[in-house]
């Protein structure tokens, strides 16, 4: 009777209101454990109010927006300043289309009940190009708001984003090489065919991805679109309401994606040595790593102080993009010489202690010297070189 | 024939975009609408805004879209290589190298003219 329910259609729309539902969920929750890690770090209670432990601070968080008036401002231009969020959150919700939650339920034998909603052979192709999009919804949003923050806002974070994006693209593309396909599934499979997880094939290439990563969602120590000292709140300055929780809604659907994808490419998915057989079990191992991966990005910004602009933007492109070639270059010189995989890995950890020492000298060693006047008299004291003092010239009154 | 993977990523795509016009018409029945002038100023810290908001923007922005659209392409050819890499074995190996060199160049093109440094 109930046989019309195992097409792969009406089973297609279940999974995707499943996902939806808990994408949204993790979001809600998300945003309570970030409150509560981040006072803790910081020596604070959080908020703990609303039920045990603050357990119902989502719902009435939810409540509250629900209420709230969405104000549209006169100077907006107010159709793409409506449409400029659900962008947003259409796309961040859609990037998770392919990726793998858990194993198929008989291990080797898919299924149209398999936890994944489509494995489109260009799987990781389908992630980038859809969260390049989210592009769209930022600088629309930041744009049609007719304010000069948004508008500055919206800028920082596409220039941001396109920076950040060509290095996480070349940092993906040494594991494609190992796993040979661009199938997300196809790419956990070829983990567990080779019995190891791809970080300790392309370390490098993992560092790389997650500050990649983080810039690419506008996280702390990178949330330069939205700093609060400089721009008040970035392109949501003059969101209001439930306008205002869907930006933030796609920000935190976003983070869990790029987890999911950290976990999927360089540790394993759903695979865990075995384990990975028991039904079921698969799902839980992918939500703790994709659990950890979030920890890191709060504690993240709990610990990191934001970096300044202009180094943002040269630290991708002078450091990040030429590194990421180069661990292109290493694992195209690995696979083709069929060489094994723990040369990569070497080569790449070699790389990163090597930056590392290098960065770490040129903050200890570049100093200068400069003299400074004061009144009666001058001093002689030491800089570091990042630092730029402002000169003024002259003028001659006359 | 293409792939029905595509059909239930599609699906998703439907799914999310249903669920959001919902929640907000049914969110902006329920929300209060009182306008006053004040409000629906624009937000400037408390000042009254002076004029258009699109100001003119640092020219950077715009050179680093164009160096984003030169390399982004670039990664796309990178990343449909590195699948097909195995069969191609040396020949593509090779061609991927010089491919590498010119995008190097290039890169250290931008970095010697400054343009890489923003300010």
């Amino acid at each position: 009777m109930l046989e019309f329910l195992n097409t792969p259609i009406v089973a297609g729309v279940i999974k995707s209101a499943i996902v939806i539902f808990a994408l949204l969920t993790a979001f809600a929750y998300m945003t309570l454990i970030e409150r509560r890690v981040v006072a803790k770090l910081q020596g604070r209670l959080g908020p703990n109010r609303a039920g045990p432990a603050g357990m119902f601070q989502p719902v009435a968080d939810a409540i509250k927006m629900i209420f709230k008036e969405q104000i549209v401002p006169t100077q907006a231009k107010k159709a793409i300043y409506m449409v400029a969020p659900i962008i947003s959150l259409v796309v961040a919700l859609s990037a998770f289309a392919v990726v793998p939650i858990g194993n198929s339920w008989v291990d080797g034998k898919t299924s149209v009940w398999d936890p994944v909603i489509g494995d489109v052979n260009i799987g990781i192709l389908w992630i980038l190009s859809i969260s390049s999009l989210a592009v769209y919804g930022i600088v629309l949003g930041g744009w049609a708001s007719g304010n000069r923050y948004s508008l500055l806002g919206s800028l920082r974070s596409a220039a941001q984003m396109v920076s950040y994006e060509t290095g996480l693209g070349l940092a993906l593309s040494g594991t494609l090489m190992f796993a040979g396909t661009l199938s997300m599934v196809g790419i956990v499979n070829a983990q567990r065919h080779m019995g190891i997880w791809f970080v300790a094939a392309q370390p490098l290439g993992f560092f790389l991805y997650l500050i990649a990563g983080i810039a690419e969602v506008n996280r702390a120590p990178f949330d330069l679109p939205e700093a609060e000292q400089e721009l008040t709140a970035g392109y949501l300055t003059e969101y209001s309401g439930l306008r205002w929780s869907v930006y933030q809604m796609a920000e935190y659907i976003n983070m869990i994606t790029v987890s999911s994808i950290a976990a999927t490419f360089f540790f394993g998915g759903w695979s865990f040595f075995g384990l990975e057989r028991i039904p079921g079990l698969s799902i839980v191992i992918f939500l703790v790593k994709v659990a950890v991966f979030l920890f890191l990005f709060i504690w993240l910004r709990a610990t990191l102080p934001r970096i300044r602009y202009d180094r943002l933007m040269r630290f991708g492109w002078q450091l990040l993009l030429p590194l990421a070639v180069v661990n292109a270059v290493i694992s195209a010189t690995v696979v083709a010489l069929n060489w094994p995989w723990w040369i990569s890995g070497l080569a790449g950890l070699a790389i990163i202690v090597a930056v590392l020492f290098y960065e770490r000298r040129k903050i200890n060693e570049g100093q200068k010297e400069v003299t400074v006047k004061e009144v009666g008299g001058s001093k002689t004291m030491a800089i570091p070189t990042s630092v730029r003092l402002a000169k003024f010239e002259k003028v001659n009154v006359e | 024939m293409i792939n029905p993977a595509y059909l239930y990523a599609g699906i998703l795509l439907a799914a999310g975009f249903i669920f959001v016009i919902v929640t907000m018409t049914l969110v902006s029945f329920l929300s209060p609408h009182k306008r006053t002038k004040e409000k629906l100023q624009t937000y400037e810290s408390g000042e009254t805004p002076i004029g258009s908001a699109w100001v003119q923007y640092p020219l950077g922005f715009y050179i680093f879209a164009l160096l984003f659209v030169a390399f982004d392409v670039d990664i796309v050819f990178i990343i449909s290589w590195a699948v097909v890499f195995k069969k191609l074995s040396f020949f593509g190996f090779f061609e991927i190298l010089i491919f590498i060199t010119v995008l190097a160049l290039g890169l250290a093109y931008a970095w010697r003219k400054g343009v890489i440094r923003w300010i």
